[in-house]
């Protein structure tokens, strides 16, 4: 895993990781639409310069597209149809709750690994011309950066990913519907969180989007302790978002800990598929670089897929 | 036996409940040492530690528990607990419980304590914890018993003690007495302790030491140097046992009176006065007045002999004064005689302190009546017989040269004398007599000279006494030979004054011969008186470096003449008189009256004692050698008990095949008892010799002198064993047999220790 540098860009891209992101595109697996013209494939044709099909006219279609050199030749009237590249509106939400600064004490934080991921993407986004916001949650919408192309917008947002610090906890249900009814326009969500949450109130969250026909994509960090929990002596666990001692010999409570949260991730995988949103772990001692091109891999032979072309 | 007297160190079992708190501390001190972490799946966790809780609380007691109890049991270990037999007979395994019984049989177990000798005392009180013990058929009890005078050889060797062994054992036991001898502590118990480290499972060996606790057996230095002293080795003993006892079986009055020696000074010849001498001890602490000791030959009635006062360690000698009877048949005197041997008869000479005498206020004084006697077996001679051989015979008797000498054999000298001429001496059987004298004798054939040269080998004695009828040319031929001859030194030449008007004197040499020591004792000048007008000069070698010659007795002439030359002979001796034994040149013989005594010292003196001694120490064989052509090899040996066993004689020399020597020899294996032996010849003509001997017990055994048990250190029999009296043995039993269980114990802890373990680990797989 990369270390964080010092300025902001360097803190959450290092050269290494995007230089691998680069070389694959960022598709959605669903075609917005878009005023701007950019490598998303739009499955509305216009006024688009690269040449996709000819079909026969009909009544009320523009005028301005009708091959007039094939009409001379045939006597018949065709559309000219173009792939017309649009643009996507990203929104990126972060969580910012406490639970996300476990493993600070380790340097390398659950948030740090988040943000990360967060700039990588968002870093990339601007580079395909698509727009970018971000959302910083915990248990209320504590920032919103509406979606834009500016350049500035993008250090803008570094700049605030560098500033946030945790706090409160996870409480998405009445915030995510008020994010849902903010996005307007179609567009991509990518949830960054670690999940810490009930299920039913992730269920009905996520829904909202889903509703408004986002396209949804759940980036679920996990650092490698909460996910194998290796501690042997005793330990006074201390509850980040709650507060609860537990003194207790880890040993003993590992299997059942580890079911627990099994447990709780298989209900979230569950929850995704159900809605059709993509879910991908990040897990903090995978690298993060890794973990992007291979969710990136998967979204774009799920669009071939999908439409049947490559 | 406390509350605690289950175990050997309680203050162990205090240890190891002290260390069951150590685990309990481990354990508070582990939950104060603990990481802290700030975790966010809290939900999760808090989730697993609630199915959690009950299960990893109840394993932690477990194994809490489990290290507790293996302290304890640490503990328990240390405390090395013993199990009463009602617990341990429930065990999966019968314990057996062997009773190793070493009893003290030596001589001083025979003193009285309340009128019972100590060991028959010490046998009841065994006999009463047996019939105590008889169980049925399967018992756990189980009886060794070793006697002291006899370590090597049990006398019931493990036995199991039921009501069916039980007349057995009685009898076994009952039939037990007491020996003559001293008791061995410290091979006894150095048998003892090899006995019980011959470790045998499921069986716990307690010993008891019955003894009457002499100083002398347990103190002693002299039995200390090989093996160290026998309390050492009982220390020894208790370390392969868990509990063992001495029991006194003596009583704390140690006065004794014993008779420690007797002999007899002078040569035993019938028809003369000798002298008998006993030595009397008084090892208490109480001086003893006005008793007798008494002296019994054979049958006879005795002889007693007063003791004014005897002091506390004080011995005082007493001296009998016998004259023994010659045999009645002269017959068989005879033909002993005419057989070479001496005629002798056998005496039974016993001195006894008369206890009667003691009167019942000292009867205290004398706690051990079997050693107030002790025994002589006398070899009287019948008489000694003399040869003698004038070379200048006379029928006045008083101008022969034997004169003076013939006169010797009066009563009471014991001397049997027969006279002889030269040329009868070519003839006589040399066999029949002791001493040879040669009185002016010169000239004997060559081959006499060569019988008797052998005569004297075997242990004849010849005195020469060379007067005027001898020429010294023939004497030295005859009887010097350069050297090789029986005479010690050549005679030379007669000196001194025929005219009798000067004479010399006797000068006695610094080492007083015992033919002289008499005479000179009574009086010093008795030989000084005598004049000596001639004599015979005689060659002295330059350096007499010939250890085996003598000159006791010279002339003060010129050149110091030896008078009396004296050398052995192979077993006999002898002796060369510069002089002749008439009155012609001295006036020895004739005036002084120091002739006499004199010759019959000498002849005393050259006979000497009988080399086969008539006392054997008590535990060694008796030997005798058996001339085949006179005996029959069957020979018989009656001890002091009357019982009569025989034996076969062996030729001395097994690799001598050689048919011719007879001479045989019997052996009879260690003498038991004090008393006399008669060993018992049968003649080839079928008469009975009978040879007496006699075993004394050993004088050490009358010092009673006892332990003074309260000023013994703690631990002086070592930590195990228990000085108890007699009456308390049977109170002793329970403790006796309770067992210890640490081998039990260790695998318990083991198996506590594995299963805490193996549930550690498993609790630990299993979360």
């Amino acid at each position: 895993m990369a270390q964080p540098n010092e300025s902001a860009a360097g803190r959450y891209l290092d050269g290494a990781t995007l230089d691998k992101i680069k070389r694959l595109d960022v598709r959605a697996r669903v075609v917005v639409e878009g005023f701007m013209t950019g490598s998303h494939r739009s499955p509305y044709h216009g006024f688009a310069v690269e040449f996709a099909a000819h079909r026969e006219y009909a009544p009320g279609d523009d005028l301005r597209y009708i091959d007039w050199k094939v009409w001379s030749k045939t006597d018949r009237l065709y559309i000219k149809e173009f792939e017309e590249e649009t643009n996507l509106k990203c929104h990126l939400l972060l969580d910012r709750s406490k639970s996300m600064e476990y493993g600070a004490e380790k340097k390398w934080s659950k948030f740090d690994h988040a943000a990360t991921a967060v700039a990588s993407l968002a870093y990339l986004m601007q580079q395909q011309q698509d727009s970018v916001g971000l959302t910083l949650f915990s248990n209320e919408i504590d920032k919103n950066f509406k979606p834009s192309t500016h350049p500035s917008h993008l250090k803008l947002l570094f700049h605030e990913l560098e500033q946030t610090r945790c706090d409160q906890k996870t409480e998405v249900a009445d915030a995510f519907l008020q994010l849902a009814n903010q996005f307007r326009q179609r567009g991509m969500v990518l949830l960054v969180s670690d999940l810490l949450l009930p299920l039913n109130d992730l269920d009905a969250a996520l829904k909202q989007f889903r509703l408004r026909r986002h396209e949804v994509i759940v980036f679920h960090v996990m650092h490698s302790d909460e996910l194998t929990f290796p501690f042997d002596e005793n330990t006074l666990f201390k509850g980040l978002e709650v507060e609860i001692q537990l003194l207790t010999e880890p040993r003993q409570l590992k299997k059942a800990y580890l079911e627990a949260m099994e447990k709780h991730m298989e209900g979230v995988r569950r929850i995704c598929s159900r809605a059709g949103i993509d879910y991908c772990l990040l897990d903090t001692s995978k690298s993060l670089d890794a973990t992007l091109s291979s969710y990136l891999n998967f979204r774009l032979k799920s669009r071939r897929r999908l439409t049947g072309r490559g | 036996m406390g509350f605690f007297g289950w175990m050997m160190n309680p203050a162990m079992l205090g240890l190891g409940a002290l260390a069951v708190s150590l685990p309990i501390i481990i354990h508070l001190l582990n939950k104060r040492r603990f990481k802290i972490v700030t975790w966010a799946a809290m939900d999760f966790l808090l989730d697993a530690e609630k199915k959690n809780r009950r299960r990893v609380q109840l394993q932690h007691l477990i194994l809490l528990l489990l290290r507790c109890l293996a302290m304890l049991l640490l503990g328990l270990l240390l405390a090395r607990p013993l199990l009463p037999s009602s617990i341990s007979k429930l065990l999966a395994e019968k314990e057996q419980i062997e009773r190793v019984v070493l009893l003290d049989d030596s001589l001083s177990q025979q003193v009285l304590v309340d009128n019972l000798p100590a060991f028959q005392a010490a046998k009841n009180s065994i006999l009463k914890l047996i019939s105590d013990l008889a169980g049925n058929e399967d018992t756990i009890n189980w009886i060794t018993v070793y006697v002291t005078s006899n370590p090597d050889q049990p006398i019931i060797s493990n036995e199991p003690i039921t009501v069916g062994t039980l007349p057995n054992l009685n009898e076994t036991l009952d039939r037990l007495e007491c020996s003559d001898f001293s008791a061995d502590y410290p091979a006894a118990l150095e048998e003892l302790n090899r006995y019980v480290s011959g470790r045998r499972e499921n069986v716990s060996r307690v010993p008891y030491i019955f003894s009457d606790l002499r100083e002398r057996d347990w103190l002693s230095k002299d039995a200390a140097q090989a093996t160290g002293p026998p309390a050492k080795i009982l220390e020894k003993v208790g370390q392969n046992i868990t509990q063992g006892f001495v029991v006194d079986c003596g009583s704390p009055n140690d006065q004794n009176l014993a008779v420690v020696d007797i002999q007899s000074p002078d040569l035993l010849v019938a028809n003369r006065i000798v002298r008998v001498a006993a030595q009397i001890v008084n090892l208490g602490t109480k001086t003893v007045s006005n008793f007798r000791v008494l002296m019994q030959i054979g049958e006879q009635a005795p002889i007693y002999e007063t003791v004014q006062s005897l002091a506390p360690g004080q011995t005082e000698t007493i001296v009998f004064r016998y004259l023994f009877k010659p045999r009645e048949s002269e017959a068989a005197s005879m033909q002993l005689a005419a057989e070479g041997a001496t005629p002798r008869q056998d005496h039974r000479v016993r001195v006894e302190i008369d206890r009667s005498s003691l009167g019942e206020s000292q009867l205290e004084s004398d706690q051990l009546p079997n050693d107030n006697s002790r025994f002589l077996a006398a070899r009287v001679m019948d008489n000694i017989p003399v040869l003698l051989v004038d070379g200048d015979p006379s029928p006045v008797s008083e101008r022969s040269e034997t004169h003076y000498l013939k006169f010797l054999d009066v009563f009471g000298t014991g001397l049997k004398n027969d006279t002889i001429t030269v040329s009868e001496l070519e003839t006589i059987s040399l066999a029949n007599y002791r001493c040879l004298f040669l009185c002016n004798v010169d000239q004997i054939s060559l081959d006499r000279v060569k019988t008797i040269e052998q005569w004297v080998k075997d242990g004849g004695s010849l005195v020469f006494l060379p007067g005027n009828q001898v020429r010294a040319e023939t004497f030295n031929e005859n009887f010097v030979r350069e050297g090789a001859g029986l005479c010690p030194l050549e005679l030379d030449a007669i000196s001194g004054d025929p005219t009798m008007s000067s004479w010399v004197n006797f000068e006695v040499s610094q080492q007083v011969h015992p033919s002289l020591r008499t005479l000179l004792d009574s009086d010093a000048n008795g030989l000084s008186r005598v004049n000596v007008f001639s004599w015979w000069t005689t060659t002295e070698p330059e350096n007499n470096t010939d250890t085996k010659l003598t000159i006791p007795l010279r002339l003060n002439d010129a050149s110091n003449s030896p008078a009396m030359v004296e050398r052995s002979w192979g077993k006999g001796k002898v002796v060369l008189y510069s002089i002749p034994a008439d009155g012609d040149w001295t006036t020895w013989p004739g005036i002084t009256g120091a002739f006499v005594p004199v010759m019959l010292d000498l002849i005393d003196y050259l006979v000497g004692a009988d080399e086969n001694r008539s006392e054997v120490a008590l535990g060694s064989p008796i030997e005798y050698p058996v001339d085949l052509s006179v005996y029959q090899n069957r020979v018989s040996l009656r001890d002091p008990r009357n019982d009569k066993i025989e034996a076969v004689a062996r030729p001395i020399d097994e690799s001598d095949d050689s048919k011719k020597n007879t001479l045989y020899r019997v052996q009879f294996d260690g003498t038991t008892r004090a008393g006399f032996f008669e060993l018992g010849l049968t003649r080839t003509t079928g008469e009975q010799e009978i040879t007496l001997f006699a075993a004394n017990t050993p004088a050490d055994e009358s010092r009673l002198r006892r332990l003074d048990t309260s000023k013994l250190e703690n631990d002086f029999w070592g930590k195990q064993f228990k000085l108890i009296g007699l009456a308390d043995l049977n109170q002793q039993k329970i403790a006796g047999a309770s067992t210890e269980f640490w081998p039990q114990i260790v695998w318990i802890i083991l198996l506590i220790l594995a299963a805490e373990q193996f549930l550690g680990y498993w609790f630990g797989r299993n979360q």
